[in-house]
């Protein structure tokens, strides 16, 4: 949960869908929507180095799997 | 190479996020008719939280990073800055006209950092650095931003000052630990993303970090409180509760002048 979910709370709001969601639509989008991502930078190249930080978990988590 | 391919779809860049707030706001229109539609971006309150992934996953990613060799840390801060500006500049042309924008959290004490830097718990000094260089440069961007519009659009919260709380006095806020994630594995549980196998604790409420760099619902609640109470060294020119005693008084005004 986000601290956007409960400003929302704090403010009466309903919680706001994602905006990619397939609910949200018509009234649902009158109480908002969220657009947030994980991962995103002001940067575009701040993205493209956590996928190779998460592929590097990745990879040593399954290569620690594989070993296991 | 089918994970990495599944979590480079999943970022939506902000550029794109810009996109789809236009698109969304088209989709309104056709919904309710374009007044109702501007007046409701209008009114509306808008939370954004970018930069510290700046630091974390980028400049401070891996040592001598390609960011870390083109620039000092004051010129990285400026050049994000600058950059950051133009997309809060779209943001406003875009008709939004209360924006709340989170500063750069304590991103040398995450347990993340810990994981990797701290022997004893004790935050990293560098990123440190970096998160209190660039807080006090954002609030003054936005109040540049807000001279130029003429009005209070943007208002900044101080994230690391708010976090510094729980961090420097975890129990006053009833705490256990500041240190320690509550899902995770390794060294203060800061290792690695939280998944089905994590190590998870068994009263989240009691920790201020769910993950390896993320605060728990509770630390969440204590934020949010913040926001809407806050002094100006936390929130800044004013808070929410401020923000919505002064739109409901013009909501009000408005409403008296209307035949």
């Amino acid at each position: 949960m986000h601290a956007r979910t409960h400003a929302g709370e704090h403010l009466g709001a309903e919680p706001v869908l994602p905006y990619l969601s397939p609910e949200l639509d018509g009234e649902k989008m009158l109480v908002g929507a969220n657009f947030a991502s994980a991962g995103v930078g002001i940067l575009n190249d701040t993205g493209i180095q956590f996928v190779r930080y998460i592929t590097i978990l990745h990879y040593i988590t399954c290569m620690m799997s594989a070993s296991q | 190479m089918h994970a990495f391919h599944q979590f480079q779809a999943n970022i939506i860049h902000i550029a794109k996020q810009l996109r789809y707030f236009e698109q969304y706001q088209k989709r309104l229109t056709a919904l309710i008719g374009a007044d109702a539609a501007t007046r409701l971006v209008r009114g509306a309150l808008v939370l954004i939280t970018l930069g510290g992934n700046d630091f974390v996953n980028n400049y401070y990613l891996v040592p001598y990073s390609a960011r870390s060799r083109e620039f000092s840390l004051p010129d990285y801060v400026s050049y994000i800055l600058s950059e950051y500006a133009q997309v809060l500049e779209h943001m406003y042309d875009l008709g939004a006209r209360r924006v709340l924008v989170q500063g750069v959290g304590p991103i040398g004490c995450v347990p993340a950092e810990l994981a990797l830097h701290s022997l004893d718990g004790t935050c990293d000094p560098e990123l440190q650095r970096a998160a209190e260089m660039y807080n006090p440069r954002l609030m003054s961007l936005l109040q540049d931003l807000n001279a130029r519009h003429g009005g209070e659009v943007f208002v900044g919260v101080n994230m690391k000052r708010i976090h510094d709380d729980f961090i420097d006095d975890p129990k006053a806020y009833g705490f256990e630990t500041a240190t320690e994630a509550c899902c995770g594995q390794g060294r203060f549980n800061g290792m690695g993303l939280c998944t089905m196998v994590s190590s998870l604790c068994a009263d989240r409420d009691s920790y201020v970090f769910w993950d390896a760099f993320h605060p728990t619902e509770r630390a969440n609640r204590l934020i949010v409180q913040q926001f809407m109470s806050g002094s100006v060294e936390y929130i800044a020119p004013m808070n929410l509760s401020t923000v919505l005693a002064i739109d409901e008084e013009l909501e009000r005004q408005q409403q008296s002048t209307l035949p």
